[in-house]
């Protein structure tokens, strides 16, 4: 997806970060552009955007179709009937995203569904910041932090949240805290969660604590492109 | 809606189906709750499944008509995105596959209808674990001492869990004698989202109770600690 700046916020990820996030999360959540219901019965769009109810819709960019093309912007009453008819169809494990197209009428253009990811990682980003600092006692900032780290530490917090990566992992952070990547990367490991991204997130830390460069740490490389 | 076997296998599973579990008579036949179930129909010796078609890596549509299609499956070939909803499959078929050795009990010190203090009076472990840290902080608690302002609802087998972090639903799929102790034992699936992220997990355990004075234990979970 494109790189869209975002306007009012101050943020400094670099492009290749962000890029590379968006790609994993793709994997991870699959991106959608029509209303389905999650495994446990809530209406989400994009890539795992839940929309917490109806009147939520008005945050959610969907366009009407017209043969085949995407025509006019939908109004807030077609978004919350949309809602309220995909919320009634049954869930769970037998219901794949793809079943829920035949139901919906409205699509979001992928411009919007970038949009949409881009405020969750700038979301989770203030969090991170916000837990790897210095003054909390770890030896970097995570703005500092090589971009291998960024990239871990985004994966680890964007499928536990902010709480559940401070309290449920602490041998975890003390290892981020001393710098000893080559512990994080034993210690990220995550039950339950696909075997292809705890390895992945394993080498991200393996790589950083080795030594390989794949990038310049976020803070460093992208004032220029900051969105301010 | 908790259902008896013999009435599952006459009404619903049209049924040449032949469970291993022996009644004698008093005793408490197996159940299964079969709303947990849909899209599973039993024939001979085999669980059929409609409905359930998730992608691989390759995005290429795999259809499991089968429980031992799915569970001989490598679950790493799944894409990353049907992950979660394939291991909930998983857990439905481990589930099915333990009620089938599920024997009758002659007692049973679980009530026959759950509330929301049942619930809250588990061992805390029903729940899936994230971490061996957090499998440690929860050990020999329960679910109201381990979770900080649980609020907790439950209807027809299975309750909800909501705290500031955590959404967490907990069904009973099926009770009977699972480790041949004559005590009716409850087998327990458990989903966790997070409220704030997009993570999910979810497992399967058999709790037990063998006697009144006794807190309800965890006797076999399908998730172990690596």
């Amino acid at each position: 997806m494109e790189e869209q700046p975002i306007k009012g916020i101050k943020m400094a990820i670099a492009t290749e970060t962000r890029t590379t996030l968006k790609k994993n999360l793709i994997d991870y959540e699959d991106s959608i552009n029509h209303l389905y219901l999650d495994t446990k019965g809530k209406v989400t769009v994009g890539i795992g955007h839940l929309i917490a109810n109806k009147n939520a819709m008005s945050g959610v960019t969907l366009y009407k179709v017209k043969n085949k093309l995407l025509t006019q912007p939908a109004t807030l009453q077609d978004k919350m009937t949309e809602y309220a008819s995909i919320a009634k169809l049954p869930w769970g494990k037998r219901y794949g995203t793809k079943s829920f197209e035949k139901h919906t009428t409205l699509r979001m253009k992928e411009f919007d569904i970038n949009n949409l990811l881009n405020k969750h990682i700038d979301n989770f980003y203030r969090e991170l910041k916000n837990i790897y600092k210095k003054d909390k006692g770890f030896t970097k900032n995570f703005d500092d932090f090589d971009s291998k780290v960024q990239l871990a530490l985004f994966d680890m917090i964007f499928n536990l949240g902010a709480t559940k990566l401070v309290n449920s992992f602490p041998k975890f952070n003390e290892a981020i805290k001393s710098g000893d990547f080559e512990k994080a990367a034993i210690q990220s490991h995550r039950l339950d969660v696909h075997e292809d991204r705890n390895k992945h997130v394993q080498k991200l830390f393996e790589d950083a604590s080795t030594g390989v460069i794949v990038g310049v740490p976020i803070g460093k490389i992208n004032q220029a492109e900051a969105q301010v | 809606m908790l259902i008896n076997k013999k009435i599952l296998l006459a009404a619903i599973l049209l049924s040449t189906f032949q469970l291993s579990c022996t009644a004698a008579n008093n005793d408490l036949l197996p159940t299964l709750n079969n709303d947990a179930f849909s899209g599973f129909t039993f024939t001979k010796n085999k669980i059929t499944l409609e409905g359930y078609d998730y992608k691989n890596h390759e995005r290429k549509v795999i259809t499991f008509n089968s429980c031992k299609e799915a569970l001989d499956y490598n679950i790493s070939d799944i894409a990353g995105h049907d992950y979660f909803r394939f291991k909930l499959l998983v857990v439905s078929c481990k589930a099915v596959n333990k009620y089938t050795t599920a024997k009758s009990s002659a007692q049973s010190l679980f009530p026959t209808k759950l509330d929301d203090t049942f619930y809250k009076d588990l061992p805390a472990l029903t729940t899936p674990y994230l971490s061996k840290t957090e499998y440690s902080q929860r050990e020999n608690k329960t679910i109201k001492h381990a979770y900080k302002s649980l609020k907790i609802t439950s209807k027809d087998n299975t309750a909800t869990l909501i705290t500031k972090e955590d959404e967490i639903y907990i069904t009973v799929v099926a009770r009977g004698d699972f480790n041949n102790d004559t005590f009716e034992d409850l087998l327990v699936s458990s989903e966790w989202y997070a409220k704030n992220a997009n993570g999910k997990h979810t497992d399967l355990v058999i709790l037990t109770k063998t006697s009144k004075d006794k807190p309800i234990q965890i006797d076999w979970r399908m998730n172990t600690l690596k």
